[in-house]
């Protein structure tokens, strides 16, 4: 596979990474509104969303280290290649590469700052029932086995 | 931009908190009695102009509010009110039963049984003395019991009646606590926002009101309630109107708002059973048993009083009970015999009184006519002072002193009168005691002219006051003179020497009373058991102290127990003062009443028990806190907080790591 060929395929594979960073920016709003709507199966639905993005981008990623790395080698540039170094290294057919970089991270930024946000939420959110749940299905002090009988009815 | 999506995640972080927060708190009631589950009311934010563009604020915890059915809560409010009263009811009416024991050793239908059995038994053998300690001792067990139940249903009174003070005080402190909450809810509500919590308190504290009074209640705009029973108010928004209870003119006790004079009379709650229970069950069961002992007290000395001691006839009697002045003119002899403030009653009717000369046993019978509209205590004075070697004062303090010269002696026997007399020549002597069902007249007329004793053939015949003849005796030669002849009915009859012609005529009253009027039961002369109600019912003291004065015998005769029949009588006499019964069967019907009353209290008590349960669950199904349900939630939120949180790790990594490499 010649330069070009590579390059064209990092296009796309970058193309498919800014189509999947807005799905994960839409999946984390839905996560938020899932949360502040007390909608636990939203939730567990955006999750899921979520984690096939995720799944999806793990394979994006592989699939771009191994394209930069040919790039790299056929361009003579040092190993970690970055984007940037790649679309300097590539001159005029680098311009497409900058302005996907440049969305790219842009679209990232957000996604950052809205998993952030929702970690957070997540965090405290969780904090709050477990310690709800802590307060009532703790162990009986007194060591009875039906302690947490309502636990027991709970889960089954 | 950012700012706005900062504010959104902290709105949507406080309104998701005060969900949990309301969950928690859900949960940690979820066994307290009467609260509502609450809900997180959630609204969008406003929304705002931000760079020429609409945008949203997210979500707000709106307010948290109680979910309940003021419909069900109300007549779960009337359900505690009915139930309280029917327990209240069942309790009390139970206690009653078991007081009165009925039937059983001991109890009262037994001692009066035990009594008429000992008559029963004294009158096979009038002068066995052993019988006849029996037999007063009978009686006195008779009266101890209907002493001790009258005790004790004084005293269920006594104590329903501290229990209306207490409850009344229960009512005041759950009143004041009401216009408490009443005053924190409308300090708390006054942003338009729901003191669920308050409200819950306060419905807890008007459902404990509700066992006790039937309570109305109005809600105000300010979140205030107004109470109010049968018309009176008890709490007007943050006044509590206090009530007490007293005793009204009639003795009863009742229950007024402090400062009216109007009665509360609730109408259901433990209060209203408690009322019922003081001012009506208790003096009603109290009353029968005051009208047992009287009617007994009354007939048994009616039979008593006419009968003959033991040891002979009296030569003194005092009355047990005194005459009143009812004028206040200082003399009893103007008062009307009937109307002399005596405790039972007298009617017309006549007292026949026999004066018994000690030595030669010689019997001299006379009788006192009574008009109970007419006859005074003067008149019935006179008549018996009338009487040759008695004397009769009215003592100063009221009661009858009658006294028999030396040597003779009385009693009120039912003797047949007059006792002698003559027929033609020949004297008449009658003995014995007439046994027939009804007093009646008897005439006797010879067929013929002839000697007694002497001329053959000569016949007396008698007859009835119908004109019928009832006997024909024998009195011509053969019989001897002075010899006792048949008349039948227990009378006896003797005739002298002498002549006789069909125009003679001699003529006896017959008597199976000795005294008509009841007069002799009215004074209390010659009585087996004094008192006028169950408090006071006993046998006559100087009975006890001597027995012999047990008045067994209807004659004076010795072995004679005549009177034990007319006492021993009572036992099945369908009495006008117990409503036609006899004594036992009264009693037995005292029993039934009060055991139907607590069983059908019982049935209603379940029936309405059921219908409060019904409406408990169906309250229960909006407005409680399903404990399994809020920990499934709980749970359920737990878990997935788990996996977001873990996605939410990758996410940020993967970013982290697209960065590095652009």
């Amino acid at each position: 596979m010649n330069a070009r060929q590579l390059v064209q395929r990092l296009e796309a594979n970058l193309q498919a990474e800014l189509g999947a960073k807005n799905r994960e920016i839409e999946t984390l709003a839905r996560q938020e509104a899932a949360i502040a709507a007390r909608d636990v199966e939203a939730l567990a639905s955006a999750s899921a969303e979520l984690a096939e993005i995720l799944q999806r981008g793990t394979e994006r990623a592989a699939a771009r280290s191994a394209i930069l790395a040919e790039l790299g080698r056929a361009l003579g540039l040092p190993a970690p290649v970055r984007l940037g170094a790649l679309a300097d290294a590539l001159d005029e057919r680098g311009a497409v590469l900058h302005a996907r970089r440049a969305e790219l991270r842009e679209r990232c930024a957000v996604a950052m700052k809205a998993g952030r946000r929702v970690a957070a939420l997540v965090r405290m959110h969780a904090g709050i029932v477990d310690e709800t749940l802590g307060r009532f299905l703790a162990p009986d002090p007194s060591g009875a086995p039906l302690g947490c009988g309502s636990l027991v009815d709970a889960e089954a | 931009m950012s700012g706005v999506a900062f504010n959104l995640g902290i709105e949507a972080l406080l309104a998701a908190q005060t969900a949990l927060d309301t969950v928690g708190h859900n949960l940690a009631n979820a066994n307290t009695p009467g609260y509502s589950r609450q809900n997180l009311l959630l609204s969008a934010g406003p929304t705002q102009r931000l760079g020429g563009r609409l945008v949203g604020t997210g979500v707000r915890a709106d307010r948290v509010v109680s979910v309940r059915d003021l419909l069900v809560d109300r007549r779960i409010l009337t359900q505690r009110a009915l139930m309280g009263r029917l327990e209240t009811r069942s309790s009390a009416v139970g206690d009653v039963e078991a007081l009165l024991g009925e039937p059983g050793n001991g109890s009262l239908s037994s001692r009066i049984s035990g009594f008429f059995e000992a008559v029963s038994r004294l009158s096979a053998n009038p002068g066995d003395p052993v019988l006849r300690q029996d037999t007063l001792r009978a009686g006195t067990d008779m009266t101890e019991r209907f002493r001790s139940l009258e005790t004790g249903f004084q005293k269920l009174r006594k104590d329903a009646a501290a229990r209306v003070a207490d409850q009344v005080s229960k009512v005041n402190a759950l009143t004041n606590d009401v216009a408490t909450l009443n005053r924190a809810i409308a300090a708390a509500e006054i942003d338009g926002s729901q003191a669920s919590d308050l409200r819950d308190s306060r419905d807890e504290t008007i459902r404990k009101l509700s066992d006790l009074v039937d309570v109305s209640i109005v809600e105000r705009p300010d979140g205030t309630v107004s109470l109010s029973t049968r018309g009176q108010m008890l709490v007007s928004g943050t006044r509590a109107f206090q009530i007490e209870s007293a005793t009204s003119g009639s003795g009863e006790t009742i229950l007024r708002v402090r400062g009216s004079d109007q009665p509360l009379r609730p109408a259901s709650g433990s209060l209203a059973a408690l009322l019922e229970q003081v001012n009506q069950f208790l003096p009603a069961q109290i009353q029968k048993l005051d009208a047992l002992a009287k009617t007994l007290v009354h007939e048994a000395n009616k039979a008593h009083s006419t009968g003959v001691p033991s040891n002979g006839p009296f030569r003194s009697l005092e009355s047990l009970h005194a005459l009143s002045d009812s004028d206040g003119d200082g003399s009893y002899n103007d008062e009307l015999l009937s109307r002399a403030g005596l405790p039972f009653p007298i009617q017309d009717g006549a007292l026949t009184i026999s004066v018994t000369d000690r030595e030669t046993g010689g019997v001299q019978t006379y009788r006192i006519e009574i008009d109970a509209e007419e006859t005074t205590v003067g008149d019935f004075v006179g008549a018996l002072n009338a009487i040759p070697e008695m004397t009769v004062v009215v003592e100063g303090d009221g009661f009858l002193s009658l006294r028999a010269a030396a040597g003779y002696g009385f009693d009120f026997a039912p003797r047949s009168f007059p006792t002698s007399g003559s027929l033609g020549g020949s004297s008449v002597q009658i003995s014995g005691r007439f046994a027939g069902d009804s007093a009646t007249s008897l005439s006797f007329r010879p067929r013929s002219a002839g000697d007694i004793g002497a001329t053959g053939g000569l016949l007396v015949d008698v007859f009835d006051s119908n004109g019928d003849r009832v006997a024909t005796l024998d009195v011509g030669e053969g019989y001897v003179p002075g010899s006792e002849l048949d008349l039948g009915n227990g009378l006896k009859v003797s005739f002298g020497l002498g002549a006789v012609t069909n125009a003679d005529t001699f003529a006896v009253q017959t008597a199976v009373d000795g005294d008509t009027a009841d007069v002799l039961a009215a004074l209390g002369l010659n009585s087996l058991f004094q008192g006028t109600g169950a408090a006071d019912f006993s046998v006559v003291a100087r009975v006890l102290d001597d027995p012999r004065l047990f008045a067994a015998s209807a004659t004076g005769a010795n072995g004679d127990g005549g009177a034990l029949q007319e006492l021993l009588a009572i036992s099945e006499a369908e009495l006008a003062g117990l409503a036609g019964t006899p004594p036992v069967q009264f009693v037995g019907g005292l029993a039934a009443d009060i055991g139907f009353a607590r069983s059908s209290a019982e049935l209603a008590l379940g029936t309405e028990k059921a219908l409060h349960d019904g409406l408990v669950a169906q309250r229960d199904a909006r407005s409680g806190v399903n404990v399994d349900e809020e920990l499934v939630d709980m749970l359920r939120f737990q878990q997935a907080y788990q996996a977001a949180a873990q996605f939410l790790q990758v996410v940020n990594s993967l970013n982290d790591e697209l960065l590095r490499l652009l």
